[in-house]
C-alpha cells in the first residue's frame, strides 16, 4: 500500500512551510515573510528504516485562484466531473508559467493526497480565499483545515465559520508553539480523513513516541556524563619554584572555569543535535539566561539550591557518610554516626556555600611540585549545572523547527528548587559520592542518568513547573 | 573471521567514536541501523552486539589501532613474564647459593620467599579495596608507585607517537579518567603476572638446585630464638599443608640439629661440623618449596585470576559505558526515523538589482480614481485618510476578492473614463501581493500608459496602523515591478 500523502496547501504566507517544518522537524524549510518563497512542491516523508509511513508535501501558495476557478466553471457540466476537470486544468497548464503554482500544488492532490488547507487565524478572513477553497472542494479529496496562528490577533471564530462551509474538520494548530503532544494529536487527526490511513499513522505515532523517549534517555545520559565530568574535573600545572604559585593560581582558576564552561557548551551542542536543531541561534536574547557565565552570581541564585535546601541536602550527604560508622559499629552507635554526619554535612553546606574548587599544592613522586585546581567541592555546583541543563533541554525539546525568531523564555526560578525532596536526596547521594571519590566512574554516570531521566521526562513536567 | 580481543575492540571503539562524532551523522545513523538490524539476535547482549558491530564497520586504517594495542598488551605481558622469571631465578639462585663452605641460612630464604610475599599480597589486597575508603586511597596512591607494572608505562613513553596515542586512553592512569578502574586493574593484572612468573621461576630454580646439586640448610640468627620457638613458627607456617604433606614440616630434631654458628669454620647446634650432618641439613627443602608454593605461588595465582577477572569485567563495562557507546546501541536497536525533505529547497531569489520603489509623492493634491482591491467600501474615515494623503477621490470601484477577473478589467476601464491624475488602489496590508494582483497592475499600466501614477495604499487591519513587516513585504514585492510611477503609501 502506498503511504498516505498530505498536501499542505493554502494562500501564500499563511504558514504552510512552518507547519511542514514543525511536523517534519526539518529546519531546512525556507520560511520567509516574502510571498512565494516556496516555488516548488517538496516532499517530507516520515521514513522508518527506509519505509515511508506517510508523506507531507509542502506546496507553493495559490497565486491565480480566481482565474483558475473561472476556467473550471466555464467548463463545468456536472458535479461528478469536477475532479476530472481539475485534472484537465493541470494537464493543460503544466507548461504555463502563469499557473505554475496551481499546477504544483494540485499535482499531489490529484495523485491521492489528503488536503491540509492552512490559514492564518491571527488575520481576518477575506473573500479572496473562497476561490481557493472552492477549487480544493472540486478536487474531491479528503480534506482538513488548519488554523495557524502566526501573529497575535484572534480571528479564529470568523475563520471557523468560513472554513466550516468547505471542510469537515477544522483544527487550530500553532506551528510555532505546538509541543510534541499537539503534533501527535494532529497526526491522529489526519487519520480521521481516511480509514485506510489510520494504521500507518498509528504506527508513526508509536514510533515517534518511542523516539522521543529515547531522545530523553540519551539526553539524560549526556547531561549525567557532563555533570560527572565537571564535578570530578581537575586542572594540573607543574611548578618550577614556589614563587610561581601566586602567579599561576589565578591563571589556573580561570582555565579551570573555562574548561568547565566548555564541557557545558559541548553537552548543549550534543543535545541540540539530538533534536535535529543544527542551526540553533546561540546568541539570541532567549538564551541570555543560559549564556550567563556559569559562575556568575545571578546564575547561582537562579539555578542553585536555596539556603534551607542546601542545609538539608548537606545533611543528607553527611548522614550517608556517618552511617558508614554506624554500619561498622554494628548498630551499637545508636545511629550517632549518621546524626553527627548530618550535622557536620549541613553545617559545612551552609557555611561552605561560597566555597568552590580547592587549590592544592602537591608533591610529585619524582620531585618538584604540582598545583591542582579541583575537583569541585561546592555542594551547590552540580545543581546549578543540572538546573541549566534541564532548562536548556526543555527549551530545545519544545522548540519547533518552524522557529526562526528568538524564543520567549519564562524567567522562572530554578526547576530544581521545586523538585521533591526525595528526588533531591537521590541526586545528593550521587553527587556526594562523586565529590568524595573524585572519579567519573562509569556506574555513577548510569546512576545519575537514571536519577535525571524522570526530571526530563513527561511526568516531571507537572512536578517541576 | 578472526575475532579481535576485548581490549582491541575497546581501543577500536574509542577510536571510532572519536572520529565518528560530528561529521556525517546521517551516514553513521544509516550504517549503524543497518548493522543493528543484521545483529538483532544480539539485542539483549549489548557487549556482543558492540563487538560484532566493530567487526562489520569498514573504515580504513582504524582497525590497526586495536590490533596494535592488543599486541602491545601481549608484549607487555611477555616482558613482565620474562622480567618476573629472571627476577625469580636470580633471587632464588642468590638465596640458595651453596658452595659447600657454609650452609644456606633458612631464615633469609623464608624471610624473602615467604614473609615478604605475605606482605606483598597484603599490599595487593590493600590496592584491590575500593579507593573510596579515605585512608586507603592515600595508601593506594603510594602503592601505585611501587607497582612493577609502572615499568611498562615508562617504556611506553619511548614508543612512536601513533602507537602511544593508540593505547593512551587505556593507560591514562589519571585518577580522574573515565577508564581509571580499567587502567587500575590492568596494572594490577600486569603486576600479578610479574609476581606469578617470579614465583614459578623461584620454585623451579629451587627444585632444579635441589635435584641437581646438594644443598645444606641451617638457621642462624643473633636473636635469642630457641629451637622450640622456631619450631612453633615453622609449624604455624606449615599449618595449611600439615595434613596434606606432613613430611614437609621440619621436625624439632631437624631444627635443633640445624642451628648453625659461623664461629671458626662453623658449627651446628650440637657442636658438630655441618659436613657431619650434610644429609639431614638438606631435609629442609620440602618445607622451603611447599612454603614458597603456598605463600608465593598459590596466592599469586588467586590474585592473578582475580585481577584478570576484574580487568575483563571493566573491559566489558568500559566497552558498554564509554561515552557514545549507549548512543551507538540506541542507533543500532531503534528504528531509524527520518522526516526531513528528500530533496533540497529550490532557492527563492529576489532580484536585488531592481530599483527602489518610486519616491514618495510630493506636490499638489491628486485627483484619483479609487479601486478597492479585495476590501470594503468608502467610508467617512477613508475620505479623511485620503485627504490626509493629498488624494482627492473620484469614483470608487471594486476589484479582486469575490470579483471576477473580467470585473477587474472593467473597473480599470471605468476609472480611465474619469481622466484621473492618478489611480489609488487600496489593498489589505496583511494579505500578500499575489501574482494576480501583479497581473492587475500590469493591466492598469497597459490601460493608463507609463506616466499615470499608481498609488498602492496599504490599509491597516481593523483601522490600526500598518505593521512594519507587512509594509516591508509589499515594498520588497512591488520593487520587483521596476515601475517608477508605482508608489506605496500607508493609509493610516
Amino acid at each position: 500500500m502506498t503511504p498516505p500523502l498530505f498536501a499542505i496547501v493554502g494562500h501564500p504566507n499563511k504558514g504552510k512551510s512552518s507547519i511542514v517544518s514543525t511536523l517534519a522537524r526539518d529546519q531546512s524549510v525556507a520560511i520567509s515573510p516574502i510571498p512565494g518563497t516556496t516555488v516548488e512542491a517538496r516532499r517530507f516523508p516520515l521514513k522508518v528504516d527506509g519505509k515511508s509511513l506517510y508523506e507531507l508535501v509542502d506546496t507553493p501558495g495559490f497565486q491565480r485562484a480566481r482565474a483558475m476557478l473561472e476556467w473550471l466553471r466555464s467548463r463545468d457540466t456536472s458535479a461528478a466531473n469536477r475532479a476530472e476537470l481539475v485534472r484537465e486544468f493541470v494537464e493543460c497548464h503544466r507548461d504555463d508559467s502563469r499557473f505554475s503554482a496551481e499546477c504544483n500544488l494540485l499535482t499531489p492532490i490529484l495523485s491521492g493526497a489528503g488536503i491540509l488547507y492552512v490559514v492564518d487565524g491571527s488575520r481576518p478572513f477575506g473573500q479572496e480565499y473562497e476561490a481557493e477553497m472552492e477549487i480544493l472542494r472540486w478536487c474531491g479529496q479528503p480534506s482538513m483545515a488548519l488554523i495557524n496562528m502566526i501573529g497575535s490577533g484572534d480571528h479564529i471564530d470568523e475563520w471557523q465559520r468560513a472554513l466550516g462551509q468547505y471542510f469537515r474538520i477544522v483544527r487550530t494548530f500553532n506551528a510555532f508553539t505546538a509541543n510534541f503532544d499537539k503534533r501527535i494529536q494532529l497526526l491522529l487527526a489526519f487519520a480521521q480523513l481516511n480509514e485506510a490511513w489510520r494504521e500507518p499513522l498509528d504506527k508513526a505515532v508509536a514510533i515517534l513516541n518511542q523516539q522521543r523517549q529515547q531522545q530523553r534517555q540519551i539526553s539524560a545520559r549526556k547531561i549525567a556524563r557532563t555533570i560527572t565530568k565537571m564535578i570530578t574535573f581537575t586542572h594540573h600545572c607543574k611548578l618550577s619554584n614556589a614563587v610561581e604559585r601566586t602567579h599561576k593560581e589565578a591563571k589556573m582558576k580561570k582555565t579551570y572555569h573555562k574548561k568547565l564552561t566548555e564541557m557545558e557548551q559541548q553537552c548543549r551542542r550534543e543535545v541540540e543535535l539530538l533534536y535535529n536543531h543544527k542551526q540553533l541561534e546561540r546568541h539570541e536574547p532567549a538564551f541570555k539566561l543560559l549564556n550567563e557565565d556559569l559562575f556568575a552570581e545571578e546564575t547561582w541564585t537562579l539555578f542553585g539550591l536555596k539556603q534551607d535546601q542546601l542545609l538539608t541536602t548537606g545533611a543528607v550527604g553527611g548522614a550517608a557518610a556517618g552511617s558508614v560508622i554506624d554500619l561498622a559499629a554494628g548498630g551499637s552507635s545508636l545511629l550517632l554516626g549518621a546524626g553527627v554526619g548530618a550535622l557536620i554535612g549541613g553545617a559545612s553546606a551552609w557555611f561552605g556555600a561560597d566555597q568552590m574548587a580547592r587549590i592544592e599544592l602537591l608533591g610529585l613522586p619524582l620531585g618538584g611540585k604540582e598545583l591542582r585546581v579541583g575537583p569541585m567541592r561546592n555542594i551547590n555546583f552540580p545543581y546549578v549545572v543540572l538546573g541549566r541543563a534541564l532548562l536548556h533541554h526543555e527549551m530545545v525539546e519544545k522548540r519547533t523547527h518552524a522557529h526562526r525568531d528568538p524564543l520567549e523564555l519564562d524567567q522562572q526560578a530554578s526547576r530544581l528548587q521545586q523538585i521533591e525532596s526525595s528526588e533531591r536526596k537521590a541526586l545528593e547521594k550521587i553527587f556526594s559520592k562523586l565529590r568524595k571519590d573524585g572519579q567519573p566512574a562509569l556506574e555513577m554516570v548510569d546512576a545519575l542518568a537514571t536519577a535525571i531521566e524522570p526530571l526530563i521526562c513527561g511526568d516531571a513536567e507537572q512536578k517541576i513547573i | 573471521m578472526k575475532h579481535a580481543s576485548l581490549l582491541a575492540d575497546l581501543i577500536n571503539l574509542i577510536s571510532l567514536l572519536k572520529t565518528g562524532r560530528a561529521t556525517e551523522q546521517e551516514h553513521y545513523n544509516e550504517r549503524d541501523r543497518r548493522i543493528g538490524q543484521a545483529l538483532v539476535h544480539l539485542k539483549n547482549r549489548p557487549v556482543a552486539q558492540l563487538r560484532q558491530w566493530l567487526g562489520q564497520v569498514k573504515i580504513t586504517n582504524w582497525q590497526r589501532c586495536g590490533e596494535q594495542g592488543s599486541q602491545l598488551h601481549q608484549f607487555a605481558c611477555l616482558l613482565l613474564l620474562v622480567a618476573g622469571a629472571v627476577a625469580g631465578w636470580g633471587v632464588s639462585r642468590t638465596l640458595l647459593y651453596y658452595d659447600g663452605s657454609q650452609p644456606i641460612n633458612i631464615i633469609s630464604v623464608v624471610a624473602l620467599l615467604v614473609l615478604l610475599q605475605i606482605v606483598l599480597v597484603a599490599f595487593w589486597l590493600l590496592a584491590a579495596l575500593p579507593s573510596r575508603i579515605p585512608l586507603f586511597s592515600q595508601l593506594q596512591s603510594a602503592l601505585r608507585l611501587l607497582n612493577p607494572a609502572r615499568l611498562v608505562q615508562l617504556l611506553l613513553r619511548h614508543l612512536p607517537s601513533d602507537l602511544r596515542d593508540t593505547v593512551a586512553p587505556i593507560l591514562n592512569h589519571d585518577k580522574f579518567s573515565t577508564l581509571q578502574p580499567l587502567t587500575h586493574w590492568l596494572l594490577m593484572f600486569w603486576s600479578q603476572l610479574f609476581a606469578l612468573s617470579f614465583n614459578i621461576a623461584a620454585v623451579v630454580t629451587a627444585i632444579y638446585l635441589v635435584s641437581f646439586s646438594d644443598l645444606a640448610f641451617a638457621w642462624s640468627t643473633t636473636l635469642a630464638l630457641s629451637a622450640d620457638t622456631l619450631h612453633q613458627i615453622v609449624t604455624t607456617l606449615a599449618w595449611p599443608w600439615q595434613n596434606l604433606f606432613p613430611e614437609a614440616i621440619p621436625s624439632i630434631e631437624l631444627i635443633e640439629l640445624s642451628r648453625y654458628y659461623r664461629l671458626e669454620e662453623g658449627v651446628l647446634g650440637n657442636g658438630a661440623q655441618p659436613s657431619v650432618a650434610a644429609h639431614q641439613l638438606g631435609e629442609w627443602w620440602p618445607f622451603l618449596i611447599t612454603a614458597t608454593l603456598c605463600y608465593g605461588l598459590l596466592p599469586r595465582l588467586v590474585t592473578l585470576t582475580f585481577s584478570y577477572l576484574r580487568y575483563r569485567h571493566y573491559l566489558r563495562l568500559s566497552l558498554l559505558h564509554y561515552p557514545g557507546a549507549a548512543e551507538l546501541l540506541a542507533r543500532m536497536n531503534s528504528p531509524l526515523v527520518s522526516s526531513a525533505a528528500t530533496e533540497p529547497e529550490v532557492a527563492f531569489e529576489l532580484d536585488e538589482d531592481k530599483p527602489s520603489p518610486a519616491p514618495p509623492r510630493t506636490g499638489d493634491t491628486l485627483r484619483c480614481s479609487i479601486i478597492h482591491w479585495s476590501n470594503g467600501n468608502d467610508t467617512e474615515r477613508l475620505a479623511a485618510l485620503l485627504n490626509a494623503l493629498s488624494i482627492k477621490p473620484l469614483g470608487s470601484y471594486a476589484a479582486g476578492g469575490a470579483q471576477s477577473t473580467a470585473a477587474d478589467l472593467a473597473a480599470l476601464h471605468a476609472a480611465k473614463k474619469e481622466r484621473p491624475q492618478g489611480v489609488a488602489i487600496i489593498v489589505k496590508s496583511w494579505e500578500p501581493p499575489l501574482l494576480e494582483f501583479l497581473d492587475f497592475l500590469q493591466s492598469a499600466r497597459e490601460i493608463y500608459g507609463p506616466t499615470l501614477p499608481l498609488i498602492i495604499l496599504l490599509l491597516g487591519e481593523d483601522g490600526e496602523a500598518v505593521q512594519a513587516r507587512d509594509d516591508e513585504m509589499w515594498r520588497i514585492t512591488l520593487r520587483q515591478q521596476s515601475d517608477p510611477k508605482l508608489h506605496i503609501e500607508r493609509l493610516s
